[in-house]
């Protein structure tokens, strides 16, 4: 059996499975609520909350941008290692507070925790709808990339008899289909099958790559002479943005909608602890392996930058695939694994777009199934728009993550201060979140990404917490002031 | 001793330990980043990775257990008090505590 006709048993067999999870998990629902349909009923245990924040975390970007990222920036991108750690020790600041408040009050959505924070400010309401703008805009962002992923790898693993259109179109459809049936259960429970798929794929890749160049030695010498550069220590510059992208993406990333509701669903405090305690673990085993795969593809490959880079871990799977039938099989397997991991995410992305547009854009915050099914329809309203988009294969996966964080990383203080910080007012919020979005924006538009290194969504976040302190000071105080003059004349 | 004070107690010791080990993880990702090396240093090869490359993963990999560690000692319970910044701004100005 060739190759392409593998791929296609194996696409149509995952798939079925898929379908299978999908009907058991629509039959398991116990009510049409949002709280049922969007958090699987707050009943995710340590094993499925585990692989299921697993296979969102690391999605097409992880497997098909990481490595074509490491591949041109060489050992440098050891960094991931440790931006993506930064997301489980992040938390430490978000879900202690976060997860007794989203239970107590019935919180569905990250807007449900800012309406809630900020419910006598006046402000409040816009603020909560800004977010929502946000977290939109960084979702179907996320969205788009993992459905150009998809495209991608249904178009290598099959060989091109399904082609990237089709391939885009198709398995929109189909993660429509289950999450619209089963919701997160249905997302949670593919997600951990897709979890372990990804690992075993990714093990087994690595396995084969530093047996057949002769270790980690001589991959490490072949590079050095291949492209010195690779191997080369980081100037100032290097240094500034090792920091500015462990800031970036440790703090962004736990603003994503879909981990938030993630700390909602899970079925208690302890579950959610339990499952972090073996998250942090999760970089050592997917994100570093990503980067030798990428790193060891230096001496091997010759690819043009830009998009060709995303094609690293194909071109590798290609090549690992004409070694005999044994390695055609392990190929095919990765191809799948990777192709799980994107759509894990990628359900992922729609159940929240889905959630985020109907509770916190719209302000529908009731709790029968006539609200499941406006997020359900507006889910697919967002697929619609987006499919056009992510049919252009002009645009290279990390860029589009970068692009992501500098939007997202503006609600931080919505989330991480406001838990803390009770002088934070939502005006000063929304007025720190302009700013630091307008800077970021501008910046990009105008063709700079980083200055110095450092990211413009981190100075935007800088500029915005500056603005957010400062601004609830000052208010605080003139709060402070009006009381004394109106007790004054009293006394 | 009463009971109710050596829960106290231990509680309090694992808040402290869960503390040490976040300020831990600061300092290992200060010493993952080489921002203390030259860019002009000669390649050397360790474990076989160069040896900055090194320093970095064993740091991510004490952070790693570091951070597990942490979670571990993280105590989450549903019916916790809600954070004091959900408060109602009519039951009176914030306390030192809440800032």
């Amino acid at each position: 059996m060739s190759f392409s006709e593998m791929g296609v048993v194996a696409l149509v067999v995952y798939l079925a499975l898929l379908l299978g999870v999908s009907e058991v998990a629509s039959r398991m629902r116990r009510d049409g609520s949002p709280s049922d349909h969007f958090l699987g009923g707050r009943e995710l245990g340590v094993f499925v909350l585990f692989l299921t924040l697993y296979a969102t975390a690391y999605s097409g970007n992880s497997l098909l941008g990481y490595p074509g990222k490491a591949y041109r920036s060489g050992f440098h991108f050891i960094m991931s290692t440790g931006f993506m750690m930064a997301i489980v020790v992040v938390f430490h600041i978000l879900v202690p507070k976060l997860r007794p408040a989203a239970v107590q009050r019935g919180y569905v959505t990250p807007g449900d925790w800012v309406r809630d924070r900020f419910r006598h400010d006046r402000m409040g309401g816009g603020l909560t709808r800004m977010v929502s703008v946000l977290m939109i805009v960084a979702l179907a962002n996320f969205l788009l990339a993992q459905l150009k992923a998809m495209g991608e790898v249904a178009s290598l693993v099959t060989g091109d008899m399904i082609p990237y259109s089709w391939g885009v179109i198709g398995l929109a459809g189909m993660i429509l289909f289950y999450e619209t049936r089963g919701g997160m259960r249905a997302v949670a429970w593919t997600d951990a099958a897709q979890g372990i798929l990804m690992l075993v794929g990714l093990m087994t890749l690595l396995a084969w790559l530093m047996s057949s160049a002769g270790g980690l030695t001589a991959v490490t010498e072949s590079v050095a002479a291949t492209r010195p550069a690779a191997v080369a220590l980081p100037d100032a510059e290097g240094v500034a943005n090792w920091f500015s992208t462990i800031a970036l993406l440790g703090l962004a990333s736990v603003i994503y909608p879909q981990a938030i509701q993630r700390v909602y669903a899970a079925q208690s405090g302890r579950v959610l602890t339990r499952s972090m305690a073996w998250m942090t673990f999760m970089p050592l085993a997917t994100t570093l392996v990503v980067t030798l795969i990428g790193v060891a593809a230096i001496p091997r490959l010759e690819l043009a930058s830009g998009v060709a880079s995303d094609g690293v871990m194909p071109a590798l799977l290609i090549e690992w695939s004409e070694e005999g039938a044994g390695s055609r099989l392990a190929a095919v397997l990765v191809f799948i694994g990777a192709l799980s991991a994107i759509m894990s995410t990628a359900d992922s992305c729609l159940l929240s777009l889905g959630s985020v547009l109907a509770r916190d854009f719209l302000g529908k915050t009731g709790t029968d199934a006539r609200d499941t099914r406006l997020g359900k329809m507006l889910a697919a309203l967002v697929l619609v728009f987006i499919i056009p988009i992510a049919l252009q294969r002009d645009i290279t996966l990390w860029r589009l993550i970068e692009l992501k964080m500098e939007i997202l990383i503006q609600c931080v203080p919505a989330f991480l201060l406001a838990l803390h910080w009770r002088r934070q007012s939502a005006g000063a919020t929304l007025v720190g979140l302009l700013v630091g979005t307008g800077f970021a924006m501008t910046a990009t538009l105008a063709g700079t990404s980083q200055w110095g290194g450092v990211h413009v969504g981190v100075i935007g976040l800088f500029l915005n917490g500056c603005v957010v302190v400062l601004l609830s000071l000052f208010s605080g105080k003139a709060d402070r002031v009006a009381t004394k003059r109106v007790v004054v004349p009293a006394d | 001793m009463p009971e109710e004070n050596v829960d106290q107690d231990r509680q309090a010791a694992r808040r402290r330990r869960r503390r040490l080990l976040l300020v831990a993880i600061g300092f290992l990702y200060l010493l993952s980043v080489p921002w203390y090396r030259s860019p002009s240093d000669a390649l050397n090869i360790l474990w076989g990775l160069p040896d900055w490359v090194t320093v970095a993963v064993v740091c991510y990999a004490l952070v790693a257990v570091f951070n597990s560690l942490a979670w571990r000692l993280t105590d989450i319970d549903d019916g916790d008090a809600l954070p004091l910044t959900l408060s109602d701004p009519a039951d009176g100005p914030p306390d030192e505590e809440s800032l």
